[in-house]
């Protein structure tokens, strides 16, 4: 995969590294996500993956190289930067407000001038910007099946109606690159399609997704370009048709003695 | 009672809806209060062209007391400015505490931050007389109202017309603080706070400036708390660390849990519900000891202890979320889905 323009990167990571307590769970990763694409990475459990999604939507800090978005150097910038950067992650398990309701999960993604405690205080300067964004939020609701438990707090409604949400919400947030860990991961069969629409949504609105999953029949009928990770370092990149064929790949996923 | 209510309805904002367990409630009333003696004792001073002296003398007291007794002007005056810059401090103090908050990603550590701190600001104010008189503490601190004894007004000079003057106030105060708290939370400041206690990291991930969310519910909490502070003093003439102990903010500590957290109406609720034990209570001992000659009175006036525990232990069997349970924030965003359902029937 040759460099053609600049600008076509959303996401570039340098020689990122990252160690706990000896163990490199993240060796020298250099890779590239192409604007408006479905990048997949994918691994055995324990490659890394996760913990390469993890320097890359700030919350982990990586030990060594950088991390790139949009071409910013964005290394070493708070968390909550990312998201202003146009960052959306979701986690493995989801890890949403269970304390509050469908409804508050969604418009909490959306900055509300009503923010800042001093002009929370006067409801005219937030209240115009609050029906339009509930308004936005009742849509993208309904089409994920879940307007009818808006009242209905996090905790409250299914693990796959929890999964649901996590993609309204990221509809909702209106990022660039999108995150998502493991998306279909423990859905039930029939969730399966209607996550992938949803995700396909998504990149119809020229959003770039980087999906770490497992279920790689579903996943390799969606993406563009793969990226395989074991034990810490890259180990193949290229289309999925290419990736299946690829023996490394088999090995790090079966196990050497069996190939 | 309003006094509690403010206190409770503050502990809730940092811990019901920020997740901010504030062990130091004591500290930021306390600062409140010393703060208030000591600013109302020299202002009443100088408003009256009196030389500074020391505050903690029997001289002083009398002096602070006729002033209040017969100035209106000077009297409300120290009352205002003294309120305000309480208000101030307390906020600072906040701030100041909302830095440790952002060092450390396990709250608890915070409260044991705050708790010490509390206990540090008794010793010291207990000791060390040149700030708050040590343990006689700073009397004469005179009802703001006081003055009007000495006027000839019919009904308002009596002796029973200023104290409810000034309950009013507090009440007045205590009713704008709900309000304050009440908007605050039904906001979309007040979900952010909620999204923070519920998870600090996922709302990071959302690009929530979580420090920053921390330290402006700190800042309202503890200026709330020295407000109390500021009003107490002037109810009780006398700021006395006897009264700014860790055992107190653990009573505002079980108001808040005994009604509920995350929910205003519950935090009134307990405020109300604790004050009442402990006022029956007290009623109760004077009662004993007026007809029941030989019974100790105290078995009455402590058994409060008693039935806050229990009332506590049944609250945490039955009722682990509070007498009220938490409230949504309820914003107009709810209205937009109910339009909805109306149509579609």
């Amino acid at each position: 995969m040759g460099r053609r323009t600049v600008s076509e990167w959303i996401l570039e990571t340098q020689s990122v590294s990252k160690s706990y307590g000896g163990v490199k769970a993240v060796d020298q990763v250099t890779l590239r996500v192409k604007k408006g694409s479905v990048t997949a990475l994918i691994g055995p459990n324990g490659s890394g993956k996760s913990t390469l999604f993890n320097m890359i939507s700030g919350v982990d800090k990586p030990d060594g190289g950088r991390i790139l978005i949009s071409e910013k150097d964005v290394t070493g910038y708070p968390l909550h930067k990312f998201f202003q950067m146009g960052v959306y992650r979701t986690f493995q398990n989801p890890r949403l407000f269970f304390g509050m309701s469908v409804l508050e999960n969604t418009l909490l993604t959306v900055k509300s001038p009503g923010d800042n405690p001093l002009t929370a205080l006067l409801p005219s300067k937030w209240l115009k910007h609050e029906l339009n964004i509930a308004e936005q939020a009742k849509e993208i609701l309904e089409m994920f099946r879940l307007s009818e438990v808006y009242k209905n707090g996090a905790s409250e409604i299914s693990g796959g109606q929890i999964k649901l949400l996590q993609l309204a919400m990221v509809l909702m947030a209106n990022p660039r690159l999108v995150l998502l860990d493991e998306p279909i991961a423990g859905v039930s069969p029939h969730l399966v399609p209607i996550i992938f629409n949803a995700l396909l949504r998504i990149r119809e609105q020229g959003k770039t997704l980087f999906i770490i999953e497992h279920r790689l029949h579903e996943l390799f009928e969606v993406a563009d370009w793969v990226y395989v990770m074991g034990r810490g370092r890259l180990i193949a990149s290229g289309q999925p048709s290419d990736i299946i064929k690829n023996d490394r790949v088999k090995e790090e996923y079966l196990g050497s003695s069996i190939v | 009672m309003g006094i509690y209510i403010i206190l409770t309805l503050s502990l809730n904002l940092e811990y019901g809806y920020g997740g901010q367990p504030n062990f130091g409630q004591a500290l930021f009333y306390g600062m409140g209060a010393f703060m208030t003696a000591i600013l109302t004792s020299n202002l009443l001073f100088v408003f009256t062209h009196h030389p500074l002296a020391n505050i903690c003398t029997i001289t002083s007291l009398v002096q602070r007391e006729s002033i209040a007794a017969s100035n209106p002007v000077a009297t409300l005056l120290a009352w205002a400015i003294s309120g305000l810059v309480s208000v101030l401090v307390g906020a600072l103090i906040g701030f100041a505490a909302s830095y440790p908050a952002l060092r450390v990603r396990e709250e608890w550590y915070l409260a044991m931050v705050l708790l010490v701190a509390a206990q540090i600001f008794t010793i010291i104010f207990s000791y060390d007389a040149s700030l708050g008189c040590g343990f006689d503490g700073i009397a004469g601190i005179s009802n703001p109202f006081a003055w009007l004894t000495s006027t000839s007004i019919p009904i308002l000079n009596s002796n029973y017309a200023f104290p409810s003057i000034y309950a009013g106030v507090i009440a007045l105060f205590a009713y704008l603080c709900y309000t304050l708290t009440e908007r605050l939370t039904n906001s979309p400041f007040g979900r952010q706070l909620k999204a923070v206690r519920d998870d600090w990291l996922a709302a990071s991930t959302l690009g929530k400036n979580v420090n920053a969310i921390r330290a402006q519910v700190m800042v309202i909490g503890s200026a709330m708390a020295s407000l109390a502070g500021w009003l107490y003093v002037y109810y009780i003439g006398v700021a006395n660390t006897a009264d700014y102990t860790s055992t107190f903010t653990f009573s505002i500590w079980v108001m808040m849990i005994l009604g509920g957290y995350a929910n205003n109406r519950g935090a009134i609720t307990g405020a109300l519900v604790l004050t009442l034990i402990n006022e029956l209570t007290l009623v109760g001992s004077t009662l004993v000891q007026t007809y029941i000659p030989g019974f100790n009175p105290n078995i009455v006036n402590y058994s409060k202890y008693l039935l806050e525990s229990l009332l506590l232990l049944i609250l945490l069997i039955y009722r682990p979320k509070g007498l009220l349970k938490e409230s949504r924030i309820r914003t107009p965003a709810y209205t937009v889905f109910k339009d909805g359902e109306k149509n579609s029937e």
